[in-house]
Order: C-alpha cells, then structure tokens, then sequence
C-alpha cells in the first residue's frame, strides 16, 4: 500500500510537470511493474494494447467523427440557426443559444472538449461581437459543454459502461434528465446575469414562422437521438453500432440533403476525427494498463477493506467518494481517472446496495465538473485558449455557474430516481 | 524524391484515416448483415479490435507530429520564458526516455508472441506491431521538438 500511494504521488507530480498524460500513466506503470513487483514489461505492453481492444470502446471514435462530421455538413450551422429562432427573443439571447445549442450537439457528439472548442470559435466571438463580456461569454460556453458527456451519446457514459461493465443503453437513457435539469438551471442562471448586465436580445419577439422554417432546415439533424435511442432499444444495434450509424447519417445528410459536404471535407473530417480519438484512447490505453497493475497490487481490494469498515451505508459512500472524485479529477484527466477508480469504487457500490446506472451517472457528472476546475481542467484550456481569455478572469465568471454545476452534483447524488426514471420506464 | 519525402512524412496520417473508414464501414455492414440479411459477420468484431490498435497507436504518432498530446501546462507556463524553454527540454528528454523503453519492451513483445487471434488467425505479432512503430515514430517527433527547443534556447542566449 505504501508504495502505490507513492505511484500516485510520482504520477500527479509528473502530470503537474507538463509531462504528456499518456506518458506519465505508462511511465508510471512501468515503473510499478519494475520496482515493486515481478511483473514482466512486456505484459504491460500486453495491457496497454488490450486497453484499445474493446468493442464498447470503439463507439469513441465513431460518435467522435459523427460530431466532426456535422461541423462540415451544415448540420451545426442550422441548429444554430434553429437555437436562435427559438430563444434569440430572451434577455442575453445569444448566451442561451449557447447553452441550448450544447444540449442539441450533445445528442449528437458526446465529446465536451470537442463542444466547447466549436462554440468558442463560432458563438464566443459573436458574442463578444454584440457587447457581451468576454470571460462570461467563455465562461457560458466551458460550463454548457458540460452537459454534452452526460446526455447520449456521452463519451464519458461509454467508459463508465466500459470500465464498470454497465449497460451503456441504459446509461444513455439516464442521463437524458439530469442533461436537461443541468441545461434549464444554466438558463435560469445566464437569464440572471443577462438582466444584471443589460444584454440585449438577438430580435425582439418570439416570431412562430421563423422558428418553424428553421425547425425545418433543423429536424433531420434532431431527429439523430432519437434514432441512436431508438435503435438501441428495440435492438436493431449496440451502442457501438448506433456509432457507425451516426457516422452513415451524418454523411447522408451532408452528401444528398443539405449537399454541403465534398470529397475533401470528408477527408479533412476524418484526419481531424484520428486526432481526436487517438489523443483520448492513447491516454485510456494508458490508463487502463495503470489500473491493471494497481488491481495487480491488491490496491481496490485493499482500498475496500479500508473504505467500507467506515462507509457502511449508501449516503456516507456517495458523499466520501464525490470528494475523493473530485479531488482526483483536479489532477488526472476525467476519463483516465475513470478507469482507474471506476473498478475500485463500483464492487463497493454493489455491495452497498448503490444502483450501478445511479452511481454511472453521479460519477459522470462528478469528473465533468472536474474538468472545469483547475489545475487539471482540460475544458477551461480548450476554451481560453481559443477565446484567448486569461484564466484567472475565465475563473472568476465561473464562479455562479460553479454554484449550479455542484447543485446539480447534490441533486443527481442524493436524488436516484431523476437517473432512473427513464431506464426503468423504457428497459424495465 | 520530394514526393517520397512528401508521402512518407504523410504515410501515418494516411494509415490512420484509412483505418478509421475500414471500421466505420465494417461496423455499418455488420449492422446490414445482422439485422437486415440475418447473417451476422462472425469476425467482424475481431477484425474491427485489431484495426482499433492500430487507428489508435498509429494516430497518437499523428498527434505527436503535430505536438498535440494532452498535457497540463497551467503550472510551467508560470515560469518565465527562458527558463520555461530550459522545462520543456527536461520534459520532452524524458518523454523519450519513456517512448525508449516502450519501444523496446513493445518491439520485443512483438518479436516473441506465437499467438493467434481466434477466428481470422491473425498472428499477434501483427497486433502488437503498432506499438513499435508509433512509439519509433513519437520518438522522431519528440526528437524533432527537442531539437527546436535547443535551436530556441541557443539563440535566445
């Protein structure tokens, strides 16, 4: 136990040095291999290519490149275009197209970097554009990406799935509530401040025709969740498949309805999808070869024995272990952090009578806020990178939003039913 | 000899996307196949975990080219430019002594497995081949942001 509480400590300290995350989870775990053990490097080398060898695994790039793919199809441009028409009449409008549009992509993306990066580059300079504050306006944008990992197809839902070995079908249909809780309290918050700072409206009323026509140009793009959804729930495809799917639709409505996309865009998409998805699944390849080892030490077992003498019953479980993920999350990133503490933490749920679908969705939730906190906050990068905002004023424009992402965290912690409403309605 | 040049410095990006298209189109006719034809592709599932190794180590030598892997640099951004220079030299040395051992401990994985996937009989070899070669390939990369680092340094001085 010694020891790999001093692996943990060389790895936050490599990660805080600026060393690659992949790099100093592989190191990390070469090194635990090396010293404390008579583990063989090359079967670390074996775990580390098996971590990339799943089949619920390659739902990433899939849902990854569908995502990219609706950026060069003109899929993105009309749900903004949809987003407008409908709440553009609202004070601070184009801060709830902001908050609205995450929701929409969400359904159709599933990667929170990959959101916040395109609305930093196409909402955030608009809004600056029309007199809105420049850290509010990215600090909207970091804090409504969120919502993407947590409504299908989240990304993050996959790796939960992945590594606690729970339905992903079921996982996605959890999430759906506690995403649209999370996007109506972001509203009510951007409402808040928009009057306080006196931002305009994008036009003056609600105009029915307008949203129609748009509704139109929109509804194909829409109509994606629903097939992904739907798909998996009669049966027609897993998860995973539902991913190429999205891939296929994309295509068809960039090719033959909206007739946007070229030969070249889609080479482009893919080139970007590669690097996308590599960039994460290196790092979970890492990651899981880091947890193999440490379940190759005995720690969950051990972390168990220690944990559940003190967590013996459901409430002390989930408010420890919300600290201990969030703390956690500051420093290693969201998903990595997943597949190492996932296959700790889930036996002990089970054993404490926690609902796995309830705890996927608690920790989702849990590490996605971890990513818009500092010092590891891989959302807060993208977005001040790209707005070119400094981060200590991106920190203080967070700070009412940090009040409703740690509301919700309570509420979906406390309240198991908002997760479980609709698995058990539609799964049974 | 240019376009050789060209088409080598391009070839993993190629492999890469090449690879990502064969899994979409793989998973979409397995789909086709299953629910449609009710002749499910028994080795579509083997076929598309192998091409994954290989999308994915492949790929990370694409990020690594355009020196894009996820990293925190809140903390050394704070030291001043000079010295943050000095950091990202010691980082990246170490990154290769890391990417050095992978190699190694890979290509050696690679050279001694026997085994053979289920169905398709694919040898592992095959498999665990990406891991060489991205981590040779990562190794060039880092070897090139090395050297710019040493060059930036000098003529700061």
């Amino acid at each position: 136990m010694p020891f790999s509480a001093l692996a943990f400590v060389v790895l936050v300290a490599l990660l805080l040095l600026n060393v690659p995350v992949f790099i100093a989870l592989i190191g990390v775990t070469l090194l635990c291999a090396g010293v404390a053990s008579d583990v063989q490097a090359t079967i670390v080398i074996q775990q580390f290519v098996a971590g990339t060898q799943s089949v619920p695994l390659l739902a990433i790039p899939f849902f990854v490149t569908a995502g990219v793919f609706m950026n060069h199809t003109g899929i993105t441009r009309r749900l903004i275009q949809f987003c407008e028409a409908c709440f553009g009449h609202l004070t601070g409008g184009l801060a709830q197209v902001n908050v609205v549009l995450s929701l929409l992509m969400g359904g159709l993306s599933g990667s929170n970097i990959a959101d916040a990066a395109m609305q930093s580059k196409i909402i955030v300079p608009q809004m600056t554009q029309r007199g809105y504050d420049r850290a509010f306006s990215s600090a909207v944008t970091a804090s409504s990406s969120l919502i993407t990992p947590i409504i299908p197809p989240g990304i993050a839902l996959i790796i939960f799935g992945f590594a606690g070995n729970v339905s992903i079908g079921r996982l996605f249909l959890a999430g759906i509530l506690p995403g649209l809780m999370l996007a109506l309290l972001l509203m009510l918050v951007v409402a808040r401040i928009s009057h306080a700072q006196g931002y305009k409206p994008i036009h003056k009323k609600l105009n029915g025709k307008h949203v129609l026509r748009s509704g139109k140009d929109a509804f194909l793009a829409l109509l994606m969740p629903i097939i992904i959804i739907g798909g998996i729930r009669m049966g027609m495809f897993t998860p995973t498949e539902a991913g190429s799917v999205a891939v296929l639709y994309a295509l068809l409505l960039g090719f033959l309805v909206y007739r946007e996309m070229s030969v070249q865009s889609l080479v482009q998409g893919l080139s970007e999808s590669v690097v996308t998805t590599a960039s994460i699944l290196i790092i979970i390849a890492a990651a899981s070869a880091f947890s193999w080892i440490l379940s190759w030490m005995r720690v969950p077992q051990i972390m168990a024995a220690a944990l559940l003498n003190t967590l013996d019953t459901p409430v002390k479980f989930l408010i420890v272990v919300n600290l201990l993920f969030l703390f956690i999350g500051m420093f290693i990133e969201g998903n990595a952090a997943m597949l190492i503490l996932v296959p700790i933490f889930m036996p002990m749920a089970r054993q404490l009578g926690v609902n796995d679908v309830h705890f996927g969705i608690v920790t989702v939730l849990n590490m996605s806020i971890a990513t818009v906190t500092p010092p590891m906050g891989t959302i807060l990068f993208t977005t001040c990178s790209i707005t070119r905002t400094d981060m200590g004023s991106l920190l203080k424009a967070m700070l009412p939003f940090y009040g409703v992402l740690f509301a919700m965290l309570l509420v979906v912690t406390f309240v198991p039913d908002i997760s479980l409403l609709l698995p058990r309605l539609l799964f049974g | 000899m240019q376009q050789i040049k060209k088409l080598l410095y391009h070839l993993d990006e190629l492999i890469s996307v090449l690879v990502l298209a064969f899994i979409i189109l793989l998973t979409v006719s397995g789909v086709f196949f299953r629910y449609i034809l009710h002749r499910p592709i028994a080795w579509q599932e083997e076929l598309s975990t192998v091409a994954m190794v290989w999308l994915v180590f492949i790929g990370a030598s694409v990020v690594a080219k355009k020196s894009a892997h996820i990293r925190i640099d809140s903390l050394s951004n704070l030291l001043p430019q000079k010295y943050r220079k000095i950091w990202l030299l010691i980082v990246n040395a170490f990154v290769l002594l890391v990417l050095g051992l992978l190699f190694c401990f890979s290509a050696q994985l690679t050279w001694q497995t026997q085994k053979l996937t289920t169905i398709l009989k694919i040898p592992y070899g095959f498999v665990y081949m990406a891991a060489p070669i991205s981590t040779l390939l990562m190794m060039t990369y880092t070897a090139r942001d090395l050297g710019r680092l040493v060059r930036d340094c000098r003529s700061t001085d």
